[in-house]
């Protein structure tokens, strides 16, 4: 992906890649702590019964938020189809070339210090590429699997969850498999965000290219122009 | 005391089971548009007990709360049944059971008269058949002859 | 042996009414958990039905599913014997014994071929066939010679269902379920362990009503017992939708009959008909006794952790993973660390002094 830059900014990121990100950004963190609160509720709430409905709030928030990823989700393959070539990027993964590779280790060496100066990349350094695809792409597919799988055990047999997705439940073994699963991929996400969330700030700073910004405007910008 | 509890305690049967009347109120609640649709358009309903996630004491609780009504009819048949009309006119509690005196089924009927009590079209023509000849055999007996002799 | 008339007829025969006729379809649907609305269908059926003819099989099994079955209430086990099924084979419940026995269940399947109904409780063991034998014959070989002329095979017990106790890690005997080994031929999973006596009777009643099999969930359990979750039919649910939780058996929630999720119950993964049907002719059933719902009528529950760790627990023992993921972490970081100072000691020997002088001369 490395390209010849000498100046001027690029046009990366189109207007629904951009709001995909923080609504994404926004129903994963939501997701995130209401999942986590279902699988350890929190203490009982002192007085009648009848005045809470806390953990149905909490229910209600975490498969709203699930519907709110599912939808972007979909959205966001749509995108990869009519969208420019850099929407693409988070679909496919060129592990056929070597460069790829050579690139990958150099910026496993830049990330951990042990290079001097950073590549300048449009789209995504190759080490995002790849954690982008494995973890937002496929594990983010594979949350759905589990979640909506999980769900359909409350909208019963015969429901179009239970349909599209309740085949993933005796094909895991049993329900408690996919739970493991599906809190597994919770945590799996929530380091992903961190190392997200460090780096995004960290190279913004030290790398040779715009990376918060560019989120919000869409336009990559370089802070030089050598190759 | 909760919302609820408030509420059915202004009806004179409550028997205070604080907390645990979970499945009484949605229940009488269908009973109540059950009665509403048969009122509008003859709609019967039948609601079978055995299949409500009842909590303990819900089952007492809404038997309570139904109350007695002026119809009572036992009938004798495989077991023991008892029809029993609640005080709300037109909703019966109908109570099966084996001949080893253990439940078998129990409903809530919401219609004019429970299918149960009607006599059934078949055995009507059975009877008529049966009651002829006994009006037979009762005619011989006034004429002073042996039905054998005709 | 399965009589030939209709069971309209034998009723009729023992001088019930019309109305008692109908009495009994009320029941048999209330039984069957099917709606009131459908009590006529199920009396123009069960005018036409014929007592089918049953062979029972127990094959790696702790008796406790025969055990369950002799305590339905309704119909009762003898009014099911004598007035519904042909009960031809049950090596329990028969008289006969020994060589008598098995010819009994041989006459059963010659006379009725391919129209008896097979129930199978118990798991059976691949490891070796004489793990478990009836009159000499491995467990294996009897289902297999059993099955292969039945009209369905019904699976009584998690263990005939999915296994159940005897594949529970590590398996030493090579369990197996039924439909392990039985490819060609319709199966009923009436799991549970055991599975409530109703359940039992009620599924036989839908194939003596029906002649057919009833509608199956994705592990081939009849849907109308065991088509929603215990959870959803929890008479406690509302409490979990309230964030009311006992913490521990003997606390104030656990006294006010709040939801059991946090004391390990599995009812969010369990579908069965406990919460309507209940136990011990409608008495109670476990949640309503106070204790968590054990997950029993799904594949391996044995092994899905302890039995009161919540949901949200993990299965396995993790701690290890966790552990070497630390620790390999912290040598990788160790080395880039390692690596970086070998750079920074490098580039420190490579730096040249200034002084004023140079920065001077060069301008």
């Amino acid at each position: 992906m490395q390209r010849e830059i000498n100046s001027g900014a690029v046009y990366v990121y189109e207007a629904p890649v951009r709001i995909w990100h923080w609504a994404n950004a926004l129903s994963i963190t939501l997701l995130a702590i209401t999942g986590y609160l279902v699988a350890n509720p929190l203490p009982s709430l002192s007085g009648e019964a009848s005045d809470h409905f806390l953990m149905g709030y909490i229910r209600f928030v975490h498969f709203a938020a699930a519907y709110i990823f599912a939808v972007g989700f979909l959205g966001r393959i749509y995108w990869a189809m009519v969208g420019n070539e850099h929407s693409r990027q988070l679909f496919k993964l060129p592990v056929h070339r070597l460069t790829f590779w050579r690139e990958l280790l150099h910026e496993v060496r830049w990330y951990a210090f042990l290079e001097k100066e950073p590549k300048k990349y449009v789209g995504h350094n190759p080490l995002a590429h790849l954690f982008m695809v494995v973890i937002i792409t496929v594990g983010g597919f594979c949350m759905l699997l589990t979640g909506f799988s999980l769900y359909a055990e409350q909208t019963g047999l015969g429901s179009w969850q239970d349909s599209l997705f309740g085949w993933l439940i005796p094909l895991v073994g049993q329900s408690q498999d996919v739970r493991l699963w599906h809190h597994w991929g919770m945590w799996v996400i929530v380091v992903f965000v961190m190392l997200h969330v460090y780096v995004a700030i960290r190279e913004d700073i030290v790398s040779r290219q715009s990376i918060i910004s560019t989120m919000i405007s869409g336009w990559r910008t370089f802070k030089d122009d050598r190759p | 005391m909760s919302v609820f509890d408030n509420k059915s305690s202004e009806s004179p049967s409550s028997c205070g089971l604080a907390g645990m009347s979970h499945n009484t109120l949605p229940l009488l609640n269908e009973v109540s548009h059950a009665l509403k649709r048969l009122v509008r358009t003859g709609e019967s309903t039948i609601i079978d007990l055995r299949a409500i996630p009842f909590g303990p004491g819900d089952e007492a609780r809404l038997i309570n709360l139904l109350g007695k009504g002026e119809v009572q009819a036992t009938l004798d048949t495989l077991g023991k049944t008892t029809v029993t009309e609640t005080r709300f006119a037109g909703v019966w509690l109908v109570d099966h059971y084996n001949s080893e005196d253990e439940r078998i089924a129990f409903q809530i009927e919401i219609i004019d008269i429970p299918e149960l009590l009607r006599a059934q079209t078949e055995d009507m023509y059975e009877s008529l058949d049966l009651l002829g000849e006994v009006v037979e055999v009762e005619k011989q007996k006034l004429n002073g002859g042996s039905p054998a002799i005709q | 042996m399965a009589e030939k008339n209709t069971l309209g007829e034998s009723l009729r025969r023992h001088g019930v009414s019309r109305r008692g006729f109908l009495k009994f379809c009320t029941a048999t649907a209330s039984l069957m958990a099917l709606p009131p609305t459908m009590v006529p269908a199920i009396a123009e059926a069960l005018e036409k039905a014929k007592r089918p003819s049953v062979i029972w099989l127990s094959f790696q099994e702790c008796t406790g599913c025969t055990e369950s079955l002799t305590r339905s209430h309704s119909p009762s086990v003898e009014s099911l014997i004598f007035d519904h099924i042909s009960l031809d084979y049950h090596h329990t419940l028969q008289a006969a014994a020994g060589e008598a026995a098995e010819a009994a269940r041989e006459a059963a399947m010659h006379e009725n071929k391919g129209k008896y109904i097979l129930v199978v409780d118990g798991s059976i063991p691949l490891g070796d066939p004489g793990y478990s034998t009836i009159a000499g014959i491995s467990n294996l070989e009897m289902l297999k010679e059993t099955a292969k002329d039945a009209a369905a095979i019904v699976a009584v017990g998690t263990c005939a269902a999915f296994g159940g106790l005897p594949q529970a890690n590590p398996n030493p005997t090579g369990a197996v379920s039924v439909s392990d080994i039985i490819k060609d031929k319709p199966i009923i999973n009436v799991s549970g362990c055991p599975p409530i006596p109703t359940v039992i009777t009620g599924v036989l009643a839908h194939f003596l009503t029906f002649g057919s099999i009833p509608d199956l969930d994705q592990y081939n359990r009849p849907k109308v017992f065991y088509g929603q979750s215990i959870h959803d039919r929890c008479y406690r649910r509302p409490f979990y939708d309230k964030g009311k939780f006992a913490e521990t058996f003997d606390d104030e929630g656990a006294k006010a009959g709040w939801c059991l999720y946090k004391l390990g119950c599995k009812g969010p993964m369990t579908y069965n008909a406990c919460a309507t049907a209940k136990w011990n002719q409608g008495t109670s059933w476990p949640v309503e006794s106070g204790h968590g719902c054990l997950g029993c009528s799904e594949p391996r529950f044995w092994d899905a952790g302890g039995f009161y760790n919540a949901l949200s627990v993990p299965i396995s023992d993790n701690s290890q993973t966790v552990a070497f993921a630390a620790a390999a972490g912290l040598a990788l970081g160790a080395a880039a660390a390692g690596l970086n100072y070998k750079n920074k000691d490098e580039a420190t020997k490579a730096h040249g002094t200034v002084t004023i002088d140079d920065l001077e001369k060069s301008s």
